[in-house]
């Protein structure tokens, strides 16, 4: 990979590897932080890494990287929750997307990782798994009960709504 | 138990279904041949059989359980229909669940709506961070301002050099004017004077006499030709300007002295004799590139200026006195007895050589 080609990169996967972090970690100093150690580390292997794979070599590297950091930080800022809104609670649900933001939010973090990765990335099953370094099955799963989750809780909204 | 009128009815039930005790079939035969008012009474029982109910509950269907039905099932199908994960079996059999339950649309909706889209106005802003630029460009840039800097200071430092030369030439030009207004050929006669005294073996170049006096009378002629430089390429000036100068030769001629002159003109004294003709020329190579080929400068200076009856020897010279004045004298020729340029020489701090002009005169 030469270095015009890893500038390109910055061009072509720096906003979106962004947005993933941020997605995923909701920190928008850590999340800048781990796309410039991502980048960090592409470069440290500019010579290694294909260049028709150094989009799934950021991804890798900052899913790896925020696993680590979250593994690290367990305390309290990235616990799950992922309890149903009680009926009848009291809320100002208008647009459907703050709703769904917010049944992501709470969402377990590799669940809501892989489903990131699936949703804003494209990537099938296959490919997260060699990402994440999940089995497919897994993924699937993953993928199952985030969506089953998410549609539980943006129904209870709507039905509370 | 005896079978009698009163309790025949029982054994007539038994009988016909089947249940009557084998001990008293017997006895129920014996029975009916006595009474045979009651085995006719029998027989019309026999007629008489139950036909099996064929209704059917024409609502089965609803009471079926599909496999859709169990939550995991649907919610699993509904994933996969999401993700296109879903075998063309599966899907068939899914859409006709869900057409024959409308009431699950609604779930099929919601899941839908789990897809998530990425917010594209949330971008990374350090993207300068990140980019890696090279270093020998770097360098390479700075060396390219540097090396733009001086040049463009060279470019300006020449130009005003030249001016200050062309102002120095005028300025010089003006003092010899004046001194020739008042004493023409008497100045010119004591300079030459002087410069033989110098250079006493340069005297037998006698050819080059008439080099120095067709220059010295035009110093009167192209001095107004200074303060209107544009008219210099005009082709009939300078037809009348070469008329104006062959009269002028006659009265000026000095050959014995002239000889001296040529061979060892000092600086300013050359560049006072020859000044007239140099800022003419000076108009012209300045407008045209710089040609350092004497010949082409020859030519140049016959085609703008027109003198076609004049030798090219005679503006070759004019021409290497020319570049004579540029390069601070640097430049010398030296021409045989037919008056012909043999050598040219240039000699300068940091560049020195010797041009013959022609292969045949430079072997002799």
């Amino acid at each position: 990979m030469t270095r015009d080609e890893y500038n390109q990169a910055v061009d072509d996967y720096s906003d979106r590897l962004y947005r993933f972090v941020l997605k995923s970690i909701k920190d928008t100093h850590k999340a800048e932080d781990i796309v410039q150690d991502s980048y960090e580390k592409l470069w440290k292997n500019v010579d290694n890494v294909n260049a028709l794979k150094v989009k799934s070599y950021l991804f890798t590297t900052a899913y790896h990287t925020m696993i680590d950091r979250i593994r690290k930080e367990k305390n309290s800022v990235y616990a799950e929750d992922t309890s149903i809104p009680e009926q009848g609670r009291e809320n100002s649900y208008t647009d459907l997307g703050e709703i769904l933001k917010e049944a992501v939010d709470r969402l377990p973090e590799v669940q809501r990782m892989v489903l990131l990765l699936r949703d804003y990335e494209g990537y099938n099953y296959k490919e997260i798994g060699e990402l994440t370094k999940l089995s497919e099955a897994q993924v699937k799963v993953y993928i199952y009960r985030a969506r089953v989750f998410l549609k539980k809780y943006i129904g209870s909204i709507e039905a509370v709504a | 138990m005896k079978i009698t009128r009163q309790n025949y009815e029982a054994y007539f039930i038994d009988y016909l279904e089947g249940s009557l005790d084998e001990k008293l079939v017997d006895q129920f035969i014996e029975f009916l041949q006595k009474n045979p008012d009651l085995k006719k009474e029998l027989s019309l029982f026999e007629s008489v059989s139950a036909v099996p109910e064929t209704t059917k509950f024409s609502k089965k269907e609803k009471l079926y359980k599909d496999k859709f039905d169990v939550e995991n099932e649907f919610n699993e199908a509904a994933v996969a229909n999401l993700e296109g994960d879903i075998t063309t079996r599966e899907k068939r059999e899914f859409e006709n669940y869900l057409s024959s339950h409308p009431e699950k649309q609604n779930d099929l909706k919601l899941f839908s709506k789990t897809l998530l889209k990425a917010d594209t106005s949330i971008t990374f802003t350090n993207k300068e961070k990140l980019y890696k630029k090279p270093k020998g460009r770097v360098v390479l840039f700075w060396a390219g301002r540097v090396a733009a800097v001086l040049i463009l200071a060279f470019a300006i430092f020449s130009l005003l050099d030249k001016d200050a030369d062309t102002v120095n030439e005028v300025n010089h030009f003006a003092q010899v004017e004046e001194k020739n207004e008042q004493t023409t050929t008497p100045a010119i006669e004591e300079k030459q004077e002087t410069e033989s005294a110098k250079t006493p073996e340069n005297t037998t170049e006698k050819i080059q006499e008439p080099e120095v006096k067709t220059q010295i009378p035009p110093k009167k002629d192209v001095l107004p030709k200074i303060e209107t430089p544009k008219n210099v390429s005009e082709s009939e000036k300078g037809k009348t300007e070469l008329e104006n100068i062959v009269p002028k030769r006659v009265p000026v001629e000095v050959p014995q002295k002239m000889n001296s002159l040529i061979a060892s003109i000092e600086p300013q004294q050359q560049s006072a004799g020859l000044a007239p003709m140099s800022l003419k020329y000076i108009e012209i190579v300045t407008e045209q590139a710089p040609v350092e080929d004497e010949r082409l400068l020859a030519d140049l200076v016959k085609e703008k200026t027109g003198i076609d009856k004049l030798s090219i020897n005679k503006i070759k010279k004019a021409g290497l006195n020319l570049v004579s004045n540029f390069t601070k004298d640097n430049l010398s020729y030296q021409t045989n007895e037919d008056g012909t340029i043999t050598e040219i020489n240039y000699d300068s701090r940091l560049l020195a050589f010797s041009i013959p002009t022609r292969k045949e005169e430079a072997d002799k």
